[in-house]
């Protein structure tokens, strides 16, 4: 349960709430680098936060990422010419570099290129691991960027994919860091008849949460009998950053060692950038398998074909013999779920159980890292530089019942 | 035993079992003391969230209950009520005080104002 005003505080993440200010001063990513596949090539339009943008990838590679509107009389700059190093607005044919300098005015006297400093809003951009990163915050205050684990790896072992969901960004945080709905939401028979995996069998794992530097990690416990228990741990990386670990010996191999993040990038207040990547050092992604597992079938613009508007084409009868949401995909089941809580969940009506302990913390660590940037210019936790972000992990692994995961599987920046 | 109300339940009560959720499944003057001292001994950020979660189960306990006094009326529905809705509030408040200003010495304060009206639930339901 939260409060009214907490879940306002939470949910508004447009340009001047407290908690827009907060998760612009993190690096996110934005696009696939594939949306701009080419030099010089098409611009895309892009909603992050709230506020509309512009992406283009200019002659020398570099990427911008304006201001929609452009600054003269705010036509739309994703209608313009992408050429020389610059976007050119299609209205008066004023030009912009990627930094958002206009380098050329050619319906005023004489080109009029100096003796003024128009620029648009320009955000930094950043390459890696196939996604466009940027940093929307303050220029002077932008940290440097994380090395993490699964953004340096040989091609093929670590693939990003991109949706749409069509609800609030913390709603969709909340149901990846939710250990306890994977037997049920993705259970692979009827809710009746005998249980084919671990976590289908025991519903209700023990939770553990540990703070650390750059947001936190928990684990869910199992026993599983012989004096052994089996331990789930995830990591959270503020502000909505999840790696999900993997699935472990008992499972099909090729998703034995299969690692994911997800990244919950806030479109605007009432929609999200679901971008995942899944990694594995043992063997490339097979894209395919996962397309089809995930359920992820998507239009142009990323949202999905099967979505609440065709009630995510639930079938009865497959509950009763087959799988028990009666949707087909993951993902798909993972959005379903988020997307009826409504556009924006309100948290007072909630009635939490023990199950939802890391939801509560992270949502904990946002409201406060938010107030404390509010009230006391306190920088977010892991912008300040100093983090060993590759050392970050997630872990399955057995362990004896009596052993402590903290001491077993040591964390990283720890409090 | 019965502990007493303001008696103090806190005695035995170890780091490691103030480092995890209490599984308690009924709110009585019992849970909201043990509650009292678990909050009182809470001072890392993880234990502030596990007492958030307690907190969270014991308003989700408190409104079951009202939705089934209500459900099913009879004579002493209007004191049960009432008994209810003056302890929703003080629940409410001390959530609030652990999870928003993680002060656990007011919340547990709190918290304690609660144990007779608690109490005087479990009587009530025992007519
Ligand atoms: S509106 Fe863009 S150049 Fe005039
Ligand atoms: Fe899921």
């Amino acid at each position: 349960m939260l409060s009214r005003e907490d879940n306002e505080l939470l949910v508004r993440v447009g340009p001047g709430t407290p908690m827009g200010d907060m998760i612009r001063r993190y690096w996110v990513p934005a696009l696939l680098s594939s949306e701009l596949p080419e030099r010089d090539g098409t611009p895309v339009r892009i909603r992050l936060f709230g506020e509309d943008l512009v992406a283009f990838r200019d002659s020398s590679g570099a990427i911008g990422l304006l201001e929609e509107k452009c600054p003269h009389r705010c036509a739309s700059l994703a209608l313009g010419v992408n050429h020389k190093n610059g976007l050119r607005c299609l209205y008066h044919g004023w030009k912009f570099a990627v930094d958002g300098r206009c380098i050329e005015r050619p319906t005023e006297p004489g080109g009029a290129n100096s003796g003024h400093n128009i620029r648009a809003v320009a955000y930094s951009t950043h390459e890696a691991g196939g996604v466009v990163w940027a940093y929307l915050g303050p220029a002077e205050l932008k940290p440097e960027f994380p090395d993490l684990e699964w953004l340096g790896m040989k091609e093929g072992h670590s693939v990003p994919f991109k949706l749409q969901e069509d609800c609030n960004y913390a709603q969709c945080v909340e149901g990846t860091i939710d250990t306890a709905h994977a037997g049920v939401l993705h259970r692979e028979q009827p809710w009746d008849a005998p249980a084919k995996y671990d976590h289908e069998k025991d519903l209700a794992p023990k939770l553990e949460v540990q703070f650390t530097a750059y947001g936190m990690r928990y684990a869910g416990l199992r026993k599983i009998g012989d004096g052994q228990q089996h331990v789930r741990i995830t990591q959270v990386l503020l502000p909505f950053g999840t790696m999900i670990p993997p699935p472990g010996k008992d499972a099909p191999p090729i998703i034995q060692e299969r690692r994911l993040v997800n990244y919950f990038v806030p479109r605007d207040d009432e929609s999200t950038w679901h971008i995942q990547w899944f990694y594995d050092t043992t063997r490339p992604i097979n894209v395919e398998h996962r397309m089809e597992e995930g359920g992820i079938w998507l239009q142009d613009d990323f949202r999905k074909k099967v979505n609440i508007d065709v009630w995510y084409n639930q079938d009865r009868e497959w509950m009763k013999t087959g799988m028990m949401s009666g949707i087909k995909g993951i993902v798909t089941q993972d959005h379903a779920v988020c997307e009826t809580q409504g556009r924006i969940l309100d948290r007072t009506k909630e009635h939490l159980g023990t199950s939802d302990m890391a939801v509560v913390a992270w949502r904990r660590m946002m409201l406060k890292a938010a107030r404390a940037l509010q009230e006391k210019g306190e920088a977010p936790p892991g912008t300040q530089g100093g983090i060993s972000w590759n050392a970050i992990t997630s872990e399955t692994v057995k362990l004896p019942e009596e052993n402590s995961w903290k001491a077993d599987i040591p964390g990283v920046h720890v409090a | 035993m019965r502990a007493k109300a303001g008696q103090s339940v806190s005695e035995g009560l170890g780091p490691q079992e103030i480092d995890r959720l209490h599984v308690f499944a009924e709110i009585t003057d019992q849970t909201l003391m043990a509650l009292v001292a678990r909050i009182e001994r809470s001072s890392t950020a993880e234990h502030l969230i596990y007492r958030e979660c307690e907190l969270d189960e014991a308003w989700r306990l408190l409104d079951s209950a009202v939705r089934e006094v209500r459900s099913q009326g009879g004579a002493g529905a209007a004191e049960a009520l009432e008994t209810l809705d003056a302890l929703r509030p003080i629940v409410i408040k001390a959530h609030d005080l652990v999870g928003i200003d993680g002060d656990v010495k007011s919340a547990a304060s709190e918290l304690r104002q609660g144990v007779l009206l608690a109490r005087k639930w479990v009587n009530l339901q025992k007519r």
